[in-house]
């Protein structure tokens, strides 16, 4: 029980230190804001927001960074609500229902069903997270070298699979960001590999400059190419609470919801859109009435939103326990705490119970306090909606160079986030995703390191199918890279496929 | 714009040529991954080697399908939806990124912010038809001092990070 004791331990100390709380709180409410404003997606909040951390201690870090991660993902209800634009891609299902919903004037309600089935969808994640990633952490505390070697490739493979567009592509762009987790001093053998004489370059490529160049400048990019667009905002919102009759037969799609949302996010790289849109069509199918979806039912509302937030939770296991990111937004987590000194992975289990307990603490403080200040602030945060572009998208191109450049005091970093704004611009115009560069970044000194001592132990690169967790886990890989292409008819297919004009996606 | 398939593939195929190119260039010219002896370790070469083979012929295979594609279709160019005109903003944006970069450590934060919010906040208002007059322009300097203000104060005076 040394876990639950550390977990009293962060809570008595919320009760004595007011900052936690109120780092958590800023973090709701930045994240609300800026999940709701269309066009910022929660990643690119996380990764410009990390900056305002760096001079934080643990605690409060992850306070506000739990706070910023939970809420922006509810953050985007709003959006999808109130103008039919969803603010993340969390919330790209939440308008098919949530919209009409509030041109009927039940814009409050509407809010108000999303609040609560976030909240709910939360707790259940964060349940999830509590029971499991302990049990996860003790089996691969057990790992040892190909072990881990072929989980960290499962986690690349997986991202691969659960990307959107092309398996081959996404997977390509992990090899990529592999390949860049290799610039600079090697760690084993302090040689220095494709620095190109630049003495900046020995220390590598970090992952901050590079999360917020493709996640953060690449998004201004795209939101300057699409030029400005106008929509209608439901300004009115009225009723807040839908009567109790109508909540309480809402729970069997929240339950539904819940589950499938954290268990596409404890699946390493699958995020909320992929949860969000599992969950609707589950929970469509099982209806007696699938004709009304669409048409603004709170059934097409909680259940999306139920399952991007337990994603949260779920997304949290494999990042907590295997150190592979669960989404992109917990690859930009990975870089915070590493900021912070702590390598996420089972060995934390064991050494940092304490950083553990306020994961656990602080993403349950922020599903509260989500709640709370999203109910109490419905209103002014509808207003941020109006919040205009001109001074948005400059405000964002500018924390992009604060933060890339905070993190080493490097003017170096600032030129990494460009360059990577660029490639993270694009890479989705020739169909790849852009995620699994970061990925391959955090994952590839994990990969090395473990395949060459894999390789240094045993001599041999037959270890990696001699031993069961690795093959199974190799096997597994191997399925999720093939299976695509197999339905897709490719590789021998692939003229059929340009035939029928399906070229290369 | 999208230029995924029809051309993105092949563009994609040559970059990722280039890039083992010039990665194989870099590995095999660097002496102390070629000549030192490691022992039992295969050294800091094995991993990138790999990772260029994978993404060399991964290029090669979009080429391949590229021109396959090219051959079902009768040699005919794919459509393709490229609009320079959109890419002026964007291209705008790297180009004054850079500059905001470069002249930062000459100047200080606050006044090269303070203008780089001008420009883009002038610039954003025109794209949304905004009708230049005195009062708008003020209007968008004082923005451009509230912005750059507000950054400065959140990061260097309450958070204490450390800014360009």
């Amino acid at each position: 029980m040394p876990l639950l004791q550390e977990v009293l331990r962060i809570f008595a100390r919320l009760l004595s230190d007011p900052w936690p709380l109120a780092f958590n709180a800023t973090g709701v409410v930045v994240g609300i804001i800026f999940g709701a404003l269309p066009g910022i997606s929660s990643t690119m909040s996380l990764a410009v927001l990390l900056p305002l951390t760096f001079a934080m201690d643990t605690l409060n870090a992850l306070m506000f960074l739990m706070g910023v991660f939970n809420a922006s993902v509810y953050g985007g209800s709003i959006a999808a609500i109130l103008i039919n634009i969803p603010g993340t891609p969390g919330s790209i299902v939440t308008q098919m229902d949530g919209h009409p919903m509030a041109k009927q004037g039940r814009a409050g309600e509407a809010i108000t069903y999303a609040i609560l089935a976030s909240a709910f969808g939360g707790i259940f994640g964060w349940i999830l997270l509590m029971f499991c990633a302990p049990l996860i952490a003790r089996v691969a505390l057990q790992f040892q070298s190909p072990e881990y070697a072929a989980v960290t490739f499962f986690g690349l493979s997986m991202l691969a699979y659960a990307s959107p567009g092309s398996t081959f592509k996404a997977f390509v762009g992990g090899i990529f960001g592999l390949l860049l987790a290799t610039v600079g001093l090697d760690a084993t053998t302090n040689v220095s590999r494709f620095d190109f004489g630049l003495p900046a370059m020995m220390g590598g490529i970090s992952i901050i400059p590079l999360a917020v160049g493709i996640f953060g400048l690449a998004e201004v990019l795209r939101n300057l190419e699409a030029g400005v667009r106008r929509f209608e905002v439901i300004k009115t919102i009225t009723r807040l609470f839908p009567p109790w009759r109508e909540m309480r037969p809402l729970w069997p799609a929240a339950v539904r919801g819940s589950f499938i949302g954290a268990l596409v996010g404890a699946i390493p790289a699958a995020g909320s859109a992929i949860g969000v849109v599992v969950a609707y069509a589950q929970e469509k199918r099982m209806s007696k009435h699938p004709e009304r979806f669409g048409t603004g039912i709170p059934e097409g509302i909680v259940s999306p939103e139920a399952s991007n937030n337990a994603c949260v939770g779920g997304a949290l296991i494999p990042m907590m326990t295997l150190g592979i990111p669960g989404d992109s937004m917990t690859a930009v987590l990975i870089g915070a705490l590493l900021i912070h000194g702590l390598r996420p992975g089972p060995a934390l289990f064991k050494d940092r119970l304490d950083f553990v307990a306020i994961v656990y603490v602080s993403l349950l403080v922020a599903i509260i306090l989500t709640t709370a200040i999203g109910l109490l602030g419905v209103r002014g945060f509808a207003k941020v909606l109006q919040a205009p572009r001109r001074m948005l998208l400059t405000g964002v191109a500018i924390l992009c160079v604060v933060g890339s450049y905070a993190v080493n005091n490097s003017t170096f970093d600032v030129l990494v986030m460009i360059v990577f704004g660029v490639v993270g611009y694009l890479m989705p115009k020739v169909g790849m995703p852009v995620a699994p560069v970061a990925f391959g970044l955090i994952l590839g000194p994990l990969l090395e390191e473990n395949m060459r001592r894999s390789l240094v132990v045993n001599g041999t690169w037959w270890v990696f199918l001699q031993r069961p967790v690795s093959l199974a886990m190799l096997l597994v890989s191997l399925a999720a890279l093939v299976y695509p292409m197999l339905r897709r008819g490719a590789p021998w297919g692939f003229l059929a496929a340009a035939k029928q004009d399906e070229p290369g996606t | 714009m999208e230029v995924r398939g029809t051309r993105g593939d092949p563009v994609t195929g040559v970059v990722l040529l280039v890039l083992t190119v010039v990665g194989f260039w870099r590995l095999y010219g660097n002496q102390d991954v070629t000549t030192l002896d490691f022992g039992n370790d295969p050294g800091p070469g094995l991993f990138p080697k790999l990772l260029l083979w994978a993404l060399g012929l991964a290029g090669l295979w979009l080429i391949v399908q590229a021109l396959a594609r090219w051959r079902a279709r009768g040699g005919e160019a794919g459509a393709s939806t490229w609009e320079a005109r959109r890419l002026l903003l964007p291209g705008l944006m790297m180009t004054t990124l850079a500059g905001y970069v470069l002249i930062l450590p000459r100047f200080g934060f606050l006044a090269v912010t303070c203008l780089f919010s001008f420009v883009w906040i002038l610039l954003l208002s025109i794209e949304e038809g905004a009708r230049l007059t005195w009062s708008r322009l003020l209007r968008f300097v004082a923005e451009a001092g509230v912005l750059s203000a507000l950054i400065y104060l959140v990061f260097a005076k309450l958070v204490r990070v450390p800014l360009p």
